[in-house]
């Protein structure tokens, strides 16, 4: 069952199309990471999920319910989100920021419960600093804390790992594993660090200039991913001429001599040539194709 | 709706800027009765008895909006609600499922809330501190504020606290549509200050005009003059039909002037229910203009 779905979402400021006709399902219980350039539409498409800007067309369904019926209110109380700022008071402590919060959503936390918020983010030493005070990845894992009070169902995180240390990011990583196992949290996560969105999605949504330009869950990407065989050379222009005699034309060589080659071909036959033309092969293995590649070769085939 | 002010007075407690500004009040207040009261003193002389502080004058100074506290309630207003924006508390009330217009209402009742607890502690104290120095001063024998030179009448004083208390709820409605627009403190700060000012100076000087225009029909009456007599009556006639519109247009109108009828200060039944209606009107007005707007806008 899809949590959210969206249908021919659009959103136009003055007169530029930033959302275009976005269809999206975000299965229950899933991670799923949103990927796209700087400016393709993820933030605008999270901040119409949570109520925070209009659609100019189009719609979408949050558990099922209809963006346009009053009883969306009632099911964005089970929605928290972290969009493009952590909302917190900086005159306020964590404890008290925790508290404003916990009295305009309706819910009452125990003192024990705030603890043990602010420990699962590992801010129990804060004591009465104000959060004026705090660094970034405080600030970072404070707003988690917040979006965790009201044991909701569904988290918006866009770009959370901005800010934080390898040692936060880490811990964030595991975080939203544990809530998405354990509690069955559907997290929608943006992130620039795809290595680290690739060890917790479970589904993708691809965006490039406000279109959705594939959806694909985490085992398909993998099926799709191209496995390629990694060569570095000393003479690039000879290997590549080997190549060529081999009809093999899907191939890459980036700057620092390295040819991913992406087609199925006999090594032994190649790495013969190569030494017969007097090439040394510094190195050879397999690789699998990143989220990252997989997405600009998506990008460049929308082009 | 009920958590939404909840947690606004939680904020309220935890606010700085808040507790900053109820001295600065206090403050206020006992600087504007030493300063007056100091002047009474030096002006005094032993011939003539010249009183400036009373506990009405200053209870008619401390409730105009257009006067030092009265600009400060509105301009913590705008301070309040514009962090609420820059801190990002409004898109986590709305993440957390209350509707616009429920944020919107939670806003201005907040900032009504507020402005009628600074209002009346400033007002309080004001009018203790002029009745320590002073007397309260029915007779209104301290010639400082709108009703000096009259006395007070109980009915007089009751509209006036009436309309002065309606004159912040449309006072309240314009500073929550401004910052709610603007979402800024920059632009909203002059806006409210002109609008308070130029209410305040419109009233007084067309006030002004009329007093002035009585006393010169009332002359070329006595002077038997029937012509002269005749176009002042005219004039006289015409600035009172501005006057009349004022008090409908210019909410602040009906606490800026005072008429003195055989030395009672007096308010008009027209006055009154023209200084109710042009308030509830504006407060109408603009709290769902600015619900409204506030409903369309995406939130930042």
């Amino acid at each position: 069952m899809d949590i959210i779905t969206t249908n021919e979402l659009c959103k136009q400021y003055s007169h530029k199309l930033v959302i275009d006709h976005v269809n999206m399902h975000i299965p229950e219980h899933s991670i799923y990471g949103f990927v796209g350039e700087n400016g393709s539409g993820k933030t605008t498409i999270m901040r119409l999920l949570t109520g925070l800007a209009e659609p100019t067309s189009g719609s979408f369904t949050l558990f099922g319910v209809k963006n346009t019926d009053p009883a969306i209110y009632e099911k964005r109380k089970y929605v928290s989100a972290i969009v493009e700022k952590t909302s917190l008071v900086p005159s306020m402590t964590a404890k008290e920021n925790l508290r404003y919060f916990e009295l305009y959503t309706g819910i009452s936390l125990t003192e024990q419960d705030r603890d043990d918020l602010l420990r699962k983010v590992h801010l129990e030493d804060v004591g009465n600093k104000k959060v004026r005070n705090f660094s970034l990845g405080m600030r970072q894992r404070l707003g988690i804390a917040l979006a965790l009070v009201s044991k909701p169902k569904l988290m918006f995180l866009d770009e959370p790992m901005n800010g934080l240390d390898p040692e936060g990011i880490a811990e964030l990583r595991d975080l939203l594993i544990d809530l998405n196992q354990k509690d069955g949290i559907t997290v929608l996560i943006s992130s620039h660090i795809l290595s680290e969105l690739e060890k917790i999605a479970s589904c993708y949504g691809f965006i490039s200039h406000g279109k959705i330009i594939e959806e694909i869950t985490a085992s398909e990407l993998q099926s799709r991913c191209r496995k390629s065989l990694m060569i570095k050379v000393d003479k690039i222009a000879e290997t590549e001429a080997i190549l060529k005699t081999h009809n093999i034309t899907d191939y890459k060589v980036s700057s620092n001599g390295e040819i991913n080659i992406f087609e199925n071909l006999k090594v032994n036959d190649i790495v013969a040539e190569l030494n017969a033309a007097n090439v040394t092969i510094l190195s050879i293995n397999s690789s699998e194709e990143s989220v990252e590649e997989y997405y600009l070769n998506l990008v460049k085939e929308g082009k | 709706m009920g958590r939404l002010l909840k947690a606004f007075f939680f904020k309220l407690s935890k606010d700085l800027a808040f507790r900053i500004i109820l001295i600065i009040g206090g403050g206020l207040a006992l600087f504007e009765t030493l300063i007056l009261f100091g002047l009474q003193q030096i002006l005094a002389t032993e011939a003539d008895v010249f009183k400036l502080v009373s506990g009405q004058s200053m209870l008619m100074l401390s409730f105009s909006p257009a006067q030092n506290f009265g600009l400060a309630i509105p301009l913590y207003i705008i301070i309040f609600i514009c962090l609420e924006f820059s801190h990002g508390t409004i898109r986590n009330k709305i993440i957390a499922g209350h509707s616009k217009f429920q944020i919107y209402t939670s806003l201005y009742l907040s900032g009504l809330i507020l402005a009628m607890m600074l209002l009346l502690s400033y007002v309080t104290l004001c009018t203790a501190l002029g009745s320590i120095f002073g007397g309260f001063d029915v007779n209104g024998e301290a010639m400082f504020g709108i009703t000096s030179g009259s006395k007070l009448s109980l009915e007089y004083l009751l509209k006036y606290i009436l309309l002065g208390l309606l004159v912040y709820t449309s006072l309240v409605a314009v500073t929550v549509f401004f910052a709610t627009l603007f979402r800024s403190i920059g632009p909203c700060i002059p806006i409210i200050f002109l609008l308070i000012m130029g209410g305040y100076y419109l009233a007084v000087i067309m006030g002004t005009v009329i007093q002035t225009s009585e006393a010169i029909a009332l002359h070329q009456q006595m002077s038997g003059d029937q012509e002269v007599y005749q176009a002042a009556k005219d004039s006289l006639e015409n600035f009172r039909r501005i006057g009349n519109v004022l008090k409908v247009i210019n909410p602040l109108y009906s606490l800026s002037v005072a008429d003195n009828v055989d030395g009672v200060s007096t308010m008009d039944t027209y006055t009154f229910f023209a200084g109710i209606g042009s308030n509830l009107i504006y407060a109408a007005a603009f709290f769902f203009g600015g619900a409204a707007i506030f409903k369309k806008r995406d939130i930042k």
